[in-house]
């Protein structure tokens, strides 16, 4: 099994692999809808109703949709205090058309996109000034359980102009520096 | 820091002179520990009225799952005896974000049946999400629901992922989902 070569330019598009991503796999003429990241190199799927015209003919997985709520929950996760809702479209834009590069029209996500998504997440997310956050420390850790356990949040990618919003830990790192601080608290306290 | 609240008992006393109460809280259930240390022996020498609050009653509770319910207009069968499936040892079951949570799920059963063909009745539908014991867990099930349900429109080119090493690695019988090994081991 080889490593990704081009690791270092970020080009690697298996992070792209994401829980609700659709994906053809070889030989296949449904999509297959991604349910779980069980590892670097394994990922669980279940069949969907979209049917392929034709199948391919090489040994490729190919993405047919990439995952809304994971791109979402992953943006406003990283975000130090929360992201206004242009800024966060602005953001999931780059991504789509700079990292996957989409040139097509029809996935450029517009406020009516989220809008729905974002208010099926109002328990769990805040609103304050505009700014949506996740709105308890465990919704925080269940997002970062979800959706980063085999990947990590590269703020370096395509957020330049907003790097100052961003955390510089990526989720791993800063669980460590979590408890760390926790443990020191309690043996303090006890 | 919590290790120097030397200064919050003098501190509380003084408020108390004037009929007036402070609120410490904390959702955690580590603090439980902390009830016999040092913090607790510092405000009790200064006897500052303390008022510990613990767990969610079963009372608390049932208003709470009514309360959550009448804001969307529902309500549950007392057959149903939600109560009762959240009384368990799992003390996890019983803070107020995990039973807040559950009961705002138990709202979208409708669409989580679209997903889900094999759920047919609620109470499976609950005793499945009971099976999450905290609330990390519970909220996996949620972000399944809206992953499947808040979709972007499809790419109108397929989009080269990687080379796919294994397919059709069938998990246990009767379970639909299988796992997919690719090629690349970076760390994404």
């Amino acid at each position: 099994m080889a490593l990704c070569h081009r690791r270092k330019d970020y080009e690697c598009r298996v992070h792209h692999i994401e829980p609700g991503s659709l994906v053809l796999l070889p030989g296949e003429t449904s999509a297959s809808l991604v349910v779980h990241v069980c590892s670097e190199s394994e990922f669980e799927v279940v069949d969907h109703a979209q049917a392929i015209d034709c199948s391919t003919g090489d040994s490729k997985i190919y993405l047919l949709r990439p995952s809304l709520a994971s791109k979402v929950l992953k943006t406003i996760w990283a975000s130090k205090e929360g992201l206004r809702i242009t800024k966060l479209l602005d953001l999931l834009n780059k991504e789509l058309t700079g990292d996957l590069c989409v040139q097509s029209e029809n996935l450029k996500l517009e406020q009516q996109h989220i809008h729905p998504l974002l208010a099926a997440m109002h328990r769990m997310m805040s609103r304050n000034y505009g700014l949506f956050n996740l709105v308890h420390e465990s919704v925080c850790r269940a997002v970062e359980n979800w959706y980063f356990a085999f990947s990590s949040y590269r703020p370096d990618r395509a957020h330049f102009p907003f790097s100052g919003c961003f955390r510089t830990h990526v989720p791993l790192q800063r669980k460590r520096v979590a408890e760390q601080n926790c443990a020191w608290v309690h043996k303090f306290m006890a | 820091m919590p290790h120097s609240l030397q200064w919050l008992g003098p501190l509380l006393a003084g408020q108390f002179s004037d009929q007036r109460v402070k609120l410490i809280v904390s959702t955690l259930g580590k603090c439980e520990k902390y009830w016999s240390g040092r913090c607790f022996q510092v405000l009790k020498e200064e006897k500052a009225n303390i008022l510990k609050i613990g767990k969610v009653s079963t009372f608390q509770r049932d208003v709470m799952i009514n309360e959550i319910l009448r804001r969307s207009q529902k309500q549950i069968d007392k057959s149903f005896d939600l109560t009762q499936k959240l009384t368990d040892p799992h003390a996890n079951r019983s803070n107020p974000l995990y039973i807040s949570i559950l009961v705002n799920e138990m709202k979208h059963f409708g669409g989580y049946q679209a997903a889900h063909s094999d759920v047919e009745l609620l109470s499976n539908f609950v005793d499945e999400m009971l099976q999450n014991t905290n609330v990390p867990q519970l909220l996996d099930i949620i972000f399944r629901r809206l992953e499947r349900k808040f979709v972007l429109p499809p790419l109108k080119q397929r989009y080269s992922l990687g080379t796919c090493v294994q397919n059709n690695l069938k998990l246990s019988a009767g379970n639909d989902t299988r796992k997919v090994k690719h090629g690349c081991k970076c760390s994404r």
